[in-house]
């Protein structure tokens, strides 16, 4: 018996495409996760993620028929949220308050040095320019390669390597103890 | 401090340390209501035909594309009503054949219509699509076998806003589009095509 839950990406699109609303849900269940905890790192702020989140699905499934079958859905929708994301952020007043907090939330840590480490880690993010965390939440979150990375930001790999490497130079100086993570 | 100074600074094992740090941070279970707000959003989408309303959906599809999806699979109805309506039973095959003897320049009995149409029933384009095994299916539907018989249908193939829909370039690049024979085998296509007529 054909079950939803263990088409791939490819054929769920598919699906949606052909008006099924059952496969489109499908879709968004695998994925909101991730997604929602991009979204939280990027923006620090619970509220703020969900609306670009869900910005982000339904900005995908109006967009659907555009969607390359030979490229990763992962990819492609992950893409739609940093940039969703993004926007956001340059939206943003700089006097906003942003809220290191989230890494500590939601989620049950072993040991409450890893939430406060968890918490730090997040702080030092949300302290990056918004091109630079994207980069750091793609790659460490996302596991997007830089060839996917360039083309979700519209820049060159060599730009992504470089910002890459220099946001880590920076969350090294900011985690301050950056011997105290290890 | 150069930067290249402080690339020595951090060894590659402090780098790993980092990374797990920034790895290890958790994920987070996202809200109850952001799923339900999705698929709210992505059916207001589908029954607006294309816009979407509310604070979930700030982008708006662009409701010509949709109706371009629509009128590419209109043309398919044009020939049918330029050839002349299949009867009851008979099936896709009258459909497809009128199109071949419409674009073969083989059948006496046509009637003109939009010139629009006319060429646009002669170009590869046209001769390609026709060929697409997915259309054939989506012809093959017994709803588009009974939506040939709607007055409203026919009415809406005379509409001159069909023949400005066939020249448009969003037409054509809905066309092209990968989304094309599948949104023809949609049920709110078939839908559409039985009650919508061009705006």
């Amino acid at each position: 018996m054909y079950l939803i839950e263990d088409a791939g990406d490819e054929g769920l699109v598919q699906r949606s495409l052909s008006g099924d609303s059952e496969a489109f849900e499908m879709l968004v269940r695998r994925h909101q996760r991730a997604m929602y905890t991009v979204a939280c790192r990027m923006l620090g702020s619970r509220e703020e993620a969900r609306d670009a989140v869900q910005s982000a699905f339904i900005n995908a499934y109006q967009h659907l028929g555009s969607f390359d079958p030979r490229r990763r859905f992962f990819s492609w929708i992950y893409r739609i949220v940093v940039n969703e994301c993004l926007n956001l952020l340059r939206a943003r007043r700089p006097v906003d308050e942003l809220s290191p907090d989230i890494a500590a939330r939601g989620t049950p840590f072993d040991t409450a040095a890893d939430a406060e480490r968890a918490r730090q880690v997040q702080a030092a993010l949300l302290r990056l320019s918004p091109d630079a965390r994207a980069v750091v939440v793609m790659r460490h979150y996302g596991e997007l390669s830089y060839d996917e990375i360039a083309q979700a930001l519209g820049v060159p790999s060599t730009t992504v390597k470089s910002r890459l490497y220099d946001a880590r130079q920076r969350l090294g100086e900011m985690l301050l103890g950056w011997r105290a993570l290890a | 401090m150069s930067g290249h100074d402080r690339r020595d600074d951090h060894s590659s094992e402090e780098l790993e340390t980092l990374a797990g740090a920034l790895n290890a941070l958790p994920s987070l279970d996202p809200p109850p209501d952001l799923l339900p707000g999705v698929m709210a959003a992505a059916h207001r989408t589908r029954a607006t035909g294309g816009r979407v309303a509310g604070s979930a959906g700030r982008v708006a599809m662009r409701r010509k594309v949709l109706w371009g999806l629509a009128a590419a699979a209109g043309i398919v109805l044009a020939v049918v009503a330029y050839s002349g309506f299949p009867a009851d039973g008979e099936g896709t095959e009258g459909a497809i054949g009128a199109a071949g003897r419409y674009q073969a320049g083989t059948a006496s009995d046509l009637t003109p219509g939009d010139q629009a149409a006319q060429d646009f029933l002669k170009s590869d384009l046209f001769h390609r699509i026709m060929k697409d095994e997915s259309v054939r299916k989506a012809l093959s539907d017994p709803v588009f076998i009974r939506a040939l018989a709607d007055p409203a249908l026919r009415a809406a193939l005379a509409d001159p806003a069909f023949g400005r829909a066939l020249r448009s370039a969003d037409f054509q690049e809905a066309l092209r589009s990968k989304g094309f024979a599948s949104a023809l085998q949609s049920k709110p296509f078939s839908d559409l095509m039985r009650r919508r007529k061009p705006d």
